[in-house]
């Protein structure tokens, strides 16, 4: 770890924003089996996810995605807590990347179609009509840019809220995979 | 599986020689890795229209080559688990 400290103030910054961005990407995508095995951090402070395995609003069996939005109490707690200015500039910095991304709604939602015929197994070309109108329905597309900001804040608070139930859920985890291995 | 290598990365206009960098690749079967592929081309993507408006999300989308359906080679970015961290 960097002890000068305009340098950790600039891995923090990073590490907001790539939370931010994140967030925002793993909503929209719908991006399921998250947990902390699969959420990276570089040692220039970027965050990121990997293995897709569940996409698009789907989560291995017999696992339940809690919340909207892909955080953890120990992302919360790395911008120093829920109620720190680290996490409140994480919360501004996601409002503002989804509110631009919705101006892109047909875009996104248009490149995703063309993965159709893929037969991909989240995308299935049975049932992509379902799957690209949840995904449509998640870019808030009946509300206006205010009244989306305010929804997806709550989209946020109700995200952060569910996480405490992940508490209990993220040691099963672990003790499940222990006992795989 | 983990590969790693060492490469120069030649850029146009330059006449010293490159460093030599280690790159490293993962070698995963048992997935699906055009999914991986798709998200992070969907990332790459919002990265992109971000940008345009003058925001840097600092995101990492890694490359990804599927092989098959059930296997593919994917870049490793140095990094840790946020447990690890």
């Amino acid at each position: 770890m960097d002890s000068d400290p305009t340098r950790q103030k600039e891995i923090l910054q990073t590490y907001l924003w790539s939370c931010a961005g994140y967030a925002v990407a793993t909503y929209l995508l719908a991006i399921g089996d998250r947990h902390l095995e699969n959420l990276m951090i570089t040692k220039n402070g970027n965050f990121f996810h990997l293995d897709f395995g569940f996409i698009l609003g789907k989560n291995p069996p017999g696992k339940k995605q809690y919340s909207p939005i892909r955080l953890n109490v120990e992302i919360i707690s790395g911008m120093g807590g829920a109620k720190s200015k680290g996490y409140d500039d994480f919360k501004n910095k996601t409002i503002d990347a989804f509110l631009q991304l919705r101006n892109h709604r047909h875009y996104i939602l248009n490149i995703l179609t063309l993965m159709v015929d893929a037969g991909l197994k989240d995308l299935p070309s049975d049932d992509y009509g379902r799957i690209l109108r949840e995904m449509d329905k998640r870019f808030l597309p009946h509300l206006s840019n205010e009244e989306a900001r305010d929804h997806f804040e709550q989209i946020i608070h109700e995200s952060v809220h569910a996480i405490f139930a992940n508490l209990i859920y993220e040691p099963l985890h672990n003790l499940a995979v222990w006992w795989k291995y | 599986m983990k590969f790693s290598f060492h490469a120069r990365k030649f850029e146009a206009g330059r006449t010293e020689l490159p460093k030599l960098e280690t790159y490293s690749i993962v070698f995963k079967n048992g997935d699906d890795t055009r999914q991986d592929s798709l998200i992070n081309n969907m990332v790459a993507i919002m990265d992109y229209l971000l940008k345009q408006v003058r925001y840097d999300f600092k995101f990492t989308p890694f490359k990804v080559l599927a092989a098959s359906p059930d296997d593919g080679i994917l870049e490793f970015v140095p990094s840790k688990t946020v447990t690890a961290a």
